[in-house]
């Protein structure tokens, strides 16, 4: 159906000269339905990007506070650090935001898959400086005495989920093992891969330090989502579905108070879908965008229910992507053992229910499909009923 | 054959002697008559058109109530998957109680039995089942006991009379278990009773799997056991919460041979022949591979 232009340009001064904060009637504005486009330089302050300014980072100081005992602690026993975290929750930026506790630091950020000795050998080598290193071994015998800090990020990478998948991680663990001396390894591993690695080889047990990152507490998250609102004024739209007695409830009020009140409902409700995870209440805020124009951002929180049947195979795909971080066509068929063909088609199936997206690595040739952080707690939830995972939830 | 007829005569005389004694007793004939005719009222009463369309009815609705309880689990099963073997536990438990409870209320209702009443009729009818029901009274305690003593669930891997598989339903008179290939067995409860009845998962979701290898005596134990273990842990129908045991064991039969035993728990029991076969194709290709397995020295041997 097209509008009139008088229409439309009638509906334009009215979204434009309704104030919130005024006595005029805010309701209308408030069911408006149609989105209207957001600006790119608005979404950039929500990319899921680690940060890499540590003055960016914020409400870590505690988490820097124990990095900091756990180095110190470093030169007394040589042990290496292993730093548990949800994926998404901020474990990139607070290792970079902890780098000048170390002095010089290198970071391997590892966004692919390890394939074979050899790559990881040479990317070891690149960043000791050592060259023509033959294996792991050689490399060992090769670091000379000076003291370095390495942090070797989602060390899950190194693990592949099928018979002699798991030699690589084995190996780069005597590796640590073999020259902590020298080097103060920092390796970062998420969650629910770790949950794998634990209760199948007891992966902690190699390492005698471990620090698991907490979730954020409500005001904290509350801060970082409108820290980076700064400039912006926000206006909370009424949810959709709301009973007539909230309804009545908010006709009741002034428009400060329905503000107010709004936007505390708001902040719960990002609380409980996000559980302290800072890239998921990122994304539930970038759901919930209603309209951005003339420095004014328009919300009304988003429902994330998952209303997908998924199979026991597509669920097992999931959680195969989930212990790896990411995978492509060609792992997933080696991690279930399942034809090249049927490996896509399922994939495909998922991507259009949008519960996996690929990506694009630079190092990488393949496709790599991630699990899409907006289903995270859900798909966690489902492998507990449904694989009989006895995952922490919380 | 004449005296057979003599014999005939002779007892139907005799039957019919006492009646005419009574015929010529006017006071016992208007006794009985009065007696015919009130137990003839109360029958009519009892088996009025209304009372047998109220028992139709209350017949019907407890009908739909277990069809409404059956309907429910169904939902819960789905809703609940980790929880459903105690849901189907309570599900024939809780149709026998509706059929329990609805009969009763129905006998108690519409006939307003007396005490005599109910213990002559609860007499006779012992009596008749003992006789006409042996087999079906047996099948029906014996149905109680196992809702009751517990020996197994819905939804348990059980193997009775040498049929394995998951019970789909408990009933009254017999149990029904789906086996491995599909076919639905229906034992009898009274046999069930009598018999021995191993359980795999008790009640658990999850239940233990043994995978048997059969490899050359002289193999590599250090790399079989790295890639049986391997196998076992990268089987994603394995439950990642319990151990995996390698066990290895001689045979010096016929043709030696290392019985190679991975035990491991699928994390659901319907899923047990499945990762059985995922940890067996899994072991089997890297062990070829590994040169542990060679299939034609397997053959020649046995030549």
């Amino acid at each position: 159906m097209k509008f009139p232009e008088q229409w439309i340009k009638l509906k334009e001064w009215f979204l434009d000269n309704l104030q919130i904060g005024t006595n005029r009637e805010t309701h209308e504005l408030e069911e408006v339905e149609d989105k209207a486009e957001i600006p790119d330089e608005y979404l950039e302050r929500f990319t899921l990007n680690p940060l890499y300014d540590k003055s960016q980072v914020l409400a870590r100081e505690e988490e820097i506070s124990v990095l900091e005992k756990a180095y110190n602690n470093y030169k007394i026993t040589k042990n290496a650090l292993l730093l548990v975290g949800e994926a998404g929750a901020g474990m990139s930026s607070l290792l970079n935001a902890s780098c000048s506790l170390y002095g010089q630091v290198h970071i391997m950020e590892n966004d692919t898959n390890f394939n074979s000795h050899h790559q990881l050998c040479k990317e070891l080598s690149k960043v000791l400086g050592i060259e023509d290193a033959k294996n792991l071994e050689d490399l060992a015998s090769k670091i000379g005495e000076e003291e370095r800090v390495i942090v070797f990020e989602n060390v899950e990478r190194l693990f592949l989920r099928k018979v002699g998948g798991f030699n690589l991680l084995e190996d780069f663990l005597l590796f640590i093992h073999s020259t902590k001396e020298k080097i103060y390894w920092i390796t970062t591993i998420n969650k629910y891969s770790l949950y794998y690695l634990e209760s199948t080889i007891g992966f902690t047990s190699n390492f005698l330090s471990i620090v698991r990152l907490q979730p954020f507490v409500f005001e904290s998250m509350k801060k970082v989502i409108l820290d980076r609102n700064k400039s912006f004024e926000i206006v909370y739209l009424k949810p959709k579905g709301m009973t007539k007695r909230m309804a009545n409830k908010y006709k009741a009020m002034s428009a400060p108070e329905k503000q107010e009140s709004l936007e505390s409902a708001f902040f719960k409700q990002m609380f409980q879908f996000s559980n302290g995870n800072i890239s998921r209440s990122m994304l539930f805020w970038k759901k919930s965008i209603h309209r951005v124009k003339e420095k004014k951002v328009y919300v009304r929180a988003f429902d994330p229910k998952l209303n997908v049947e998924l199979s026991l195979h597509e669920l097992m795909i999931l959680e195969a992507i989930m212990q790896h971080t990411s995978l492509s066509v060609k792992e997933l068929r080696m991690v279930l053992r399942n034809s090249s063909k049927g490996s896509r088609l399922s994939l495909e199936f998922l991507r259009e229910k949008n519960l996996v997206y690929p990506k694009k690595y630079k190092e990488s040739d393949d496709l790599e499909y991630q699990i899409n952080l907006l289903y995270l707690k859900e798909l966690q939830s489902l492998f507990h009923s449904r694989l009989n995972r006895n995952f922490n939830l919380t | 054959m004449k005296r057979y007829w003599s014999k005939t005569l002779l007892v139907f005389v005799t039957a019919l002697l006492p009646f005419t004694l009574i015929a010529q007793q006017p006071d016992i004939v208007g006794d009985v008559t009065g007696n015919v005719g009130s137990a003839l009222e109360k029958a009519t009463n009892i088996i009025s058109a209304e009372n047998i369309l109220t028992a139709i009815v209350i017949l019907f609705m407890i009908w739909l109530t277990t069809r409404i309880n059956n309907w429910s689990m169904k939902y819960l099963v789905k809703r609940f998957n980790r929880h459903r073997l105690k849901i189907l536990r309570a599900q024939p438990i809780i149709n026998v109680l509706l059929w329990i409870i609805g009969l009763f209320s129905l006998i108690f209702t519409l006939f307003h039995p007396s005490q005599e009443a109910l213990m002559a009729m609860m007499g006779s009818s012992a009596l008749a089942l003992g006789f006409a029901a042996q087999d079906i009274v047996k099948n029906i305690f014996g149905g109680l006991l196992i809702l009751f003593d517990r020996p197994f669930q819905i939804g348990d891997r059980v193997n009775i009379d040498n049929s394995y598989g998951e019970v789909m339903n408990i009933g009254l008179r017999n149990t029904q278990i789906n086996t491995l290939d599909d076919s639905i067995v229906t034992v009898p409860n009274a046999k069930i009773i009598s018999d021995n009845v191993s359980n795999a998962n008790s009640g658990a979701l999850d239940c233990m799997v043994v995978v048997d290898l059969w490899l050359p005596i002289d193999i590599n134990v250090e790399t079989v056991r790295k890639i049986a273990f391997e196998a076992a842990i990268t089987s994603r129908y394995l439950n990642i919460d319990k151990p995996v045991v390698i066990l290895f064991f001689d045979h010096f039969d016929a043709t030696p041979s290392t019985n190679v035993k991975i035990k491991a728990y699928v994390l659901d029991a319907r899923y047990e022949k499945a990762f059985a076969g995922d940890v067996t194709e899994a072991a089997k290709k890297a062990l070829k591979s590994a040169g542990a397995y060679n299939a034609n020295r397997e053959m020649k041997k046995l030549e």
